[in-house]
């Protein structure tokens, strides 16, 4: 990721389907108290001004037209980060009749329709804490180390082989 | 020689000073909101990045682009043909051809977003058109009163002026046309963002968008640094002199522009022009009442 995209990273809301309850704490994110903009996040109107899509939901069949039209009009380099647990895994909604169950089905679809998505980040929680959020950002801006356990490294490991 | 020198800071500055400018009215807002905010450079940075980042336009938007360059260059010829006319008279007629260049260039902004297919441009580039109808027209209005009354139109003739309230009214009109042009709440009304998804440059992407910011900045410059040549010229007389301190009142009315702009609340979207309307006819028949009293 370049220096500069790395010191201003425009955000595009993306619900996909959520309760709002991740969306009301994106919101909580930008006010005074915790001040995003500190880290050159600014949160943008359109995809097509947008770096980094915050995807919030399980994507919903109903959604999932729209979800890969605003993931398309995004310019790359393009980062999704999906926040809350609908969107990283689907949550309680990840294998309902009308959901795909989250950021890794969507990934695929993506995929199919060779539509590139050049980093993902994941940010679980019922809902998402702000300071979940902030540690995103400092992820991103390589302020802070990736932390993952001995255990989920190994599973990784297995899984792919 | 020093003249020459003078001209060439003050041009290569109102290109890259108006982004920083823009920083610094962030800091100011984070701090009145009680906030730490962004760093004073982020506008530039953002900038950078945008050159850095893919190109994505609709189709059957090619206008668009040839008319943002058309829109970037006018915009930097403005502000050197401004910085350079102060000093050395162009012609007799240097603030006419200002002025002249200044509608067109505002036409060319206007006609940007028409030319896109996309619902909220167009309806962007309506409400711009809704606020131009009053606030570059009446930038004509005042201008024309301006040069009606002292029969000045270059920068070279403000030595023969002295301060006078009929001319100082005029000049207050100017500034709040200063502050309207650009684009400051509650008179954001064509990008509107949540409302109209960034308006007027809801599909401009990477570089052309981080141009079309560029430009932005480079015309509030401009809008406050006009007026305070005009009100600076009434008190002083060296041009050199008065280029510098209009360079430094410019930065000033920047600051002033950003906390008024941080105070103000958003107005309802035909209020705002109507409201503006009335102001500025109640300064012009002011200044008139002014000039026909003589004082
Ligand atoms: S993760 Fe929880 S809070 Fe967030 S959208 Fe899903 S159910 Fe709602």
């Amino acid at each position: 990721m370049s220096k500069f995209l790395k010191k201003s990273i425009w955000v595009f809301h993306l619900n996909t389907g959520s309760c709002n309850a991740c969306d009301i704490e994106i919101l909580d994110v930008l006010t005074p108290y915790f001040d995003a903009e500190r880290f050159g996040v600014k949160l943008v109107a359109s995809p097509r001004h947008a770096d980094a899509l915050l995807m919030t939901g399980p994507v919903t069949l109903e959604a999932l037209p729209k979800v890969i039209n605003a993931i398309e009009a995004t310019p790359r380099p393009r980062i999704l980060i999906a926040m809350g647990s609908c969107s990283v895994g689907g949550g309680i909604w990840h294998d309902t009749y009308s959901t795909i169950g989250g950021v890794r089905e969507l990934l695929k679809i993506l995929k199919e329709r060779e539509i590139e998505v050049d980093h993902v980040y994941y940010i679980p929680g019922c809902p998402i804490r702000p300071e979940a959020i902030i540690y995103a950002i400092g992820l991103i801006k390589g302020l802070v180390e990736k932390k993952i356990s001995s255990k989920v490294k190994k599973a990784v490991r297995r899984t792919s082989g | 020689m020093i003249e020459h020198i003078v001209v060439s800071i003050i041009v290569v500055l109102s290109i890259i000073f108006p982004t920083i400018l823009d920083g610094v009215e962030r800091k100011i807002k984070a701090r009145i909101h009680s906030r730490i905010g962004p760093p004073i450079l982020q506008s530039w940075y953002d900038i950078i990045k945008l050159f850095g980042k893919e190109q994505v336009m609709p189709r059957n938007s090619l206008h668009a682009v040839m008319l943002l360059i058309l829109l970037t260059i006018t915009q930097v010829f403005l502000i050197v043909y401004t910085s350079v006319s102060i000093i050395f008279q162009i012609t007799q007629f240097d603030i006419v051809v200002i002025i002249a260049l200044f509608i067109i260039l505002q036409t060319i902004f206007i006609s940007i977003p028409l030319t896109i297919p996309n619902t909220f441009s167009v309806l962007g580039g309506s409400r711009e058109i809704a606020l131009t109808l009053v606030n570059e027209a009446l930038f004509i209005v005042i201008m024309g009163f301006f040069i009606y009354y002292t029969g000045i139109t270059s920068f070279k003739q403000l030595t023969q002026l002295s301060p006078t309230v009929y001319l100082l009214i005029l000049l207050l009109a100017l500034f709040i046309t200063g502050y309207v042009s650009s684009g400051r709440i509650p008179f954001d009304i064509a990008e509107a963002e949540p409302e109209l998804a960034s308006g007027l440059m809801i599909e401009f992407s990477g570089p052309i968008l981080g141009v079309f910011l560029l430009t932005f900045h480079i015309r509030r410059f401009f809008v406050k640094f006009f007026p305070s040549i005009l009100f600076l010229g009434l008190f002083i007389h060296t041009p050199i002199s008065l280029i510098i301190a209009g360079f430094i009142t410019t930065i000033i009315l920047w600051i002033i522009y950003a906390v008024i702009a941080a105070i103000l609340g958003r107005s309802r979207v035909d209020l705002a022009p109507i409201t503006l309307l009335k102001i500025y006819l109640v300064l012009i028949a002011l200044s008139i009442i002014g000039y026909y009293l003589k004082v």
